[in-house]
């Protein structure tokens, strides 16, 4: 299926004491249209940064775009005015964030809310805008959408403030929907069902979603492929599946190991320890000269401490950056 | 609905709150129908000088040195302060919250001209900066109100300003930029609302110090020549001081009353609206 999304070496700089320091490096995703795309890496590894800049809400400055193209059917975002900027932004690509408690106006009821996402991409009367908001409390499941529409946030649990955000993101209906951790602060049971949704209304109004977590469980859920980040850059990228089964990028294999699982009896679950990556991410203006995740890597050697490995397609059409595997395959 | 009356059952459990609210209720009537209770002029002499309090019905409260009733100025004083004291209040408001939130919204260059300007004005002692405006644009109502709002607009800048900072790097603000909300509509419908409880409780305190100052500005002779203000008449009192405190101290209690009232609404309003004791 053609892209509808492309974003093509992304560069995102952000200054500091001692010049730019670059935070994004050289990023390319693509995204089809009702497909998800998930990033996962650790805090810090530019995962964020890449999704606000693909919708340019980062405050210039301190951050600036530094390169790339991030092509929305065909159309660069980055060559935009602002205003025209304005109008891809929630009619076209939308995006929902951790927080639901506090990504709600406490000072709004929920329906009010609703009705001012609509108003501002639609020529829509308020009566309208109303029903509207109504329409969209019933398709993200809220029981009684009549009634809530009316309370104010600090009245609704985290699951269903969630479900507003997700409400409001998809008002006027975007291609495109970025959910940065949609999940990490509600409840385990909460997370399940907002995933699910998420799912049927994927399938409902057929956008395409890029999915940025840390939580591997969620990927392995809904996410068709994987875009694997480290200290800014893509280390690897592969369907689900495959990356699951067979990763190739030793940090990758880190964060698999570092997933706990549940195991058929004790003594097994015992034997099969939890493995975690030593050191954390370094920070974006003091990269290693070679390779960055080189100090952290288990199977390090000369070549990576010197030379950066470049992101390569494998003969089996997955992507990694690391000699390794480019030397196995090659 | 829900709102005010979980906002009237906070308010009035402070018993200081619900009195200074009756007080300011019982200035405002008396500055409503006080000119059908006392229709005569203020100015008139409708008696002679120097009548003490409670020697004559007619004039209960007096006359001052030129034989005007001190009741009748006192009720069309009280007209005089919560004009002004509401209207420069409102005209302050309306500069202050403009400024302060162009400022903490924008940041940047902007932030830094528009605080420079705040702070040239913070740093002149605010009655002296009264005065002078008023004396060089010839006392009246209207230039009374501008002074008094010209140098009150400044903590109002800030305040708004402090919380626009604060608010506009939660989500909330943030998500109505994803989904692509325009400024304006952020500033006033998203942002300014969650500000208001801080600049109700304010807007109270500053309406008495409004009232000081026109009382203070009338008491110098700086008033609006044509009408009778509660400063007016302490000045006029001043005179007499010695032989007839009460002249003096009348309208002074009047001042008294109507700013205790308002600071004790104000200090309602601020345990009523402050966020962290609302689930209580």
């Amino acid at each position: 299926m053609a892209p509808i999304l492309e974003v093509r070496n992304l560069r995102t700089q952000f200054s500091g004491p001692n010049g730019y320091v670059t935070v994004v490096d050289g990023v390319s995703l693509t995204l089809a249209q009702g497909e998800t795309l998930a990033i996962v890496g650790e805090s810090g590894s530019g995962k964020s940064v890449t999704a606000m800049s693909i919708l340019r809400v980062l405050p210039e400055p301190p951050a600036r775009i530094a390169g790339g193209e991030v092509l929305l059917e065909g159309r660069d975002l980055l060559k935009l005015d602002e205003e025209a900027m304005r109008a891809v932004r929630g009619h076209q690509i939308s995006m929902i964030f951790q927080e639901p408690m506090t990504s709600l106006n406490p000072v709004m009821t929920i329906g009010d809310q609703i009705v001012e996402a609509l108003c501002e991409h639609r020529d829509i009367s308020q009566d309208d805008a109303f029903a509207e908001a109504v329409a969209l409390l019933e398709r993200v499941r809220i029981p009684d959408a009549k009634r809530r529409v009316l309370e104010y946030p600090h009245r609704l649990s985290g699951g269903m403030r969630q479900r507003v955000m997700i409400a409001m993101a998809l008002a006027c209906r975007p291609q495109i929907l970025i959910a940065d951790e949609p999940t990490t602060a509600l409840d385990v049971t909460v997370q399940a069902q907002i995933l699910t949704l998420l799912a049927k209304l994927q399938s409902e109004f057929g956008m395409g979603i890029l999915l940025i977590t840390h939580n591997l469980g969620v990927v392995a859920r809904v996410a068709q492929r994987v875009m694997v980040m480290y200290a800014g850059r893509v280390v690897e990228e592969a369907p689900v599946g495959p990356l699951f089964k067979h990763p190739l990028h030793p940090y990758t294999e880190g964060l698999l190991g570092a997933t706990p699982r549940m195991h058929s009896d004790a003594e097994e679950g015992a034997r099969q320890r939890l493995v975690d990556i030593p050191g954390t991410v370094p920070l974006p203006d003091k990269l290693p000269p070679g390779c960055a995740f080189a100090p952290r890597c288990p199977k390090v050697f000369d070549r990576c401490l010197k030379e950066r490995p470049e992101l390569v397609t494998n003969r089996d059409g997955r992507k990694t950056a690391c000699f390794l595997t480019q030397e196995r395959t090659a | 609905m829900q709102a005010f009356r979980d906002f009237w059952r906070r308010y009035r459990r402070k018993t200081s709150a619900v009195i200074g609210l009756v007080l300011l209720l019982f200035v405002f009537l008396v500055a409503f129908v006080g000119p059908w209770i006392v229709p005569g002029d203020p100015w008139d002499m409708a008696t002679m000088p120097f009548l003490w309090p409670g020697t004559n019905a007619e004039f209960p409260l007096g006359s001052d040195t030129l034989g005007r009733d001190i009741l009748t100025g006192i009720i069309h004083g009280s007209r005089v302060s919560l004009l002004i004291g509401f209207a420069a209040t409102l005209a302050a408001l309306g500069l202050g919250v403009t400024v302060g939130a162009l400022a903490g919204y924008f940041r940047g260059w902007i932030d830094d001209v528009l605080m420079r300007i705040t702070e040239i004005f913070q740093t002149v002692p605010t009655f002296l900066l009264a005065v002078v405006l008023v004396a060089i644009f010839k006392p009246s109502m209207t230039t009374i109100v501008l002074a008094i709002s010209a140098v009150t607009w400044p903590s109002i800048a800030r305040l708004v300003r402090a919380e626009f900072l604060s608010l506009r790097e939660r989500e909330f603000v943030q998500s109505c930029v994803v989904i692509g909300m325009g400024e304006t509509r952020i500033i006033f419908r998203q942002i300014l609302p969650n500000c208001l409880p801080p600049i109700i409780v304010m807007s109270s305190v500053m309406v008495a110090s409004a009232i000081l100052t026109e009382s203070g500005l009338s008491f110098l002779g700086l008033g609006d020549p044509n009408l009778m203000s509660w400063g007016t008449m302490i000045g006029i009192g001043r005179d007499a001081m010695r032989t007839a405190w009460y002249m003096s101290a009348l309208p002074g209690v009047a001042i008294l009353i109507t700013v205790l009232a308002l600071n004790l609404v104000g200090e309602g309003l601020n345990d009523a609206l402050n966020p962290r004791l609302k689930n209580h």
